[in-house]
């Protein structure tokens, strides 16, 4: 492949780097079959946590803005601002509440 | 010369779509050639699984591969920039040593005596000159695609090449 003025070292360098005549190393293929299922693995359990995440984070939105809403219905807002503690007391429900439901979820 | 691409193709298309049986003949037609490649660069240990590396990154790939080069040389881009990416990760000069002085003992079948000598100015070379004439001089590359797996221009390839045997000749005599 290469133009040289030295046929001697051209041969030997063919020789010697010339990839070995052998079959397929099965050892070899099984050790590459193992690496891509656990990489398969991998990414489908990547996969699933990225869509969890994306599934809480759309339910916490969804939560925060109803409770928003909520809070502003005439009320809701009078009850809020005669007793302000009451605001802490229902946001400290619904996060026991989530804790709840989490934990559940990880048992199951 | 490199193994004929047209099969290839079907295979990656089938392998492309998650067929598990075509992606094992590709790997059981390509493991011998990428292994030895990787395996004058870095040694039998690393150079195996960097030759794992490479099939397992060729698998989720696949879809990217567009049939505009041969596969097997897609490969031996993929091994060559894994085996870079490997070289910056190993920083330490003593490690380097090491390498040099294993890759010095397995390059070639110590059982000539001129092989073993052979071994040694191969360990001397930079890495990209050792690439360079392993694909060319083994493997039966021509000067464009050795520099396309390398992703270096032709006259930098044909620089290394010469660079190369001239440095081998030297440390031979």
């Amino acid at each position: 492949m290469t133009d040289s003025d030295d046929p001697d070292l051209d041969r030997l360098l063919s020789e010697a780097l010339a990839p070995p005549d052998r079959p397929a190393d099965r050892g070899f293929v099984l050790r590459v079959e193992r690496g891509v299922a656990e990489s398969e693995r991998f990414r489908r359990w990547r996969a699933a946590l990225l869509s969890q995440l994306a599934g809480e984070a759309l339910a916490l939105a969804a939560v925060a803005a109803s409770l928003l809403f909520i809070a502003q219905a005439p009320p809701v807002r009078d009850a809020l601002e005669s007793a302000p503690g009451l605001a802490w007391s229902a946001l400290l429900a619904l996060l026991l509440f989530w804790k709840l439901v989490r934990g559940r979820g990880v048992r199951a | 010369m490199p193994p004929p691409s047209e099969p290839d193709e079907i295979l990656c298309r089938r392998a492309a779509g998650g067929d598990k049986g075509a992606f094992r003949l590709l790997v059981e037609t390509h493991e011998r050639r990428l292994r030895a490649f990787l395996r004058q660069l870095a040694g039998p240990d690393l150079g195996d699984e960097l030759a794992q590396e490479t099939f397992i990154k060729a698998w989720q790939s696949l879809a990217a591969f567009r049939g505009e080069s041969k596969f097997s040389s897609w490969l031996c881009a993929i091994g060559w920039r894994l085996f870079v990416d490997q070289k910056r990760r190993q920083r330490s000069e003593s490690r380097k040593r090491e390498a040099a002085a294993e890759l010095a003992e397995t390059v070639a079948q110590p059982s000539a005596g001129d092989r073993v000598d052979l071994a040694r100015a191969l360990a001397l070379l930079e890495p990209v000159e050792r690439a360079a004439l392993v694909l060319c001089e083994g493997h039966g590359w021509s000067h464009g695609e050795a520099a396309q797996i390398l992703r270096i221009p032709l006259g930098t390839l044909k620089s290394h090449v010469r660079r190369a045997k001239l440095k081998c000749r030297e440390n031979l005599k």
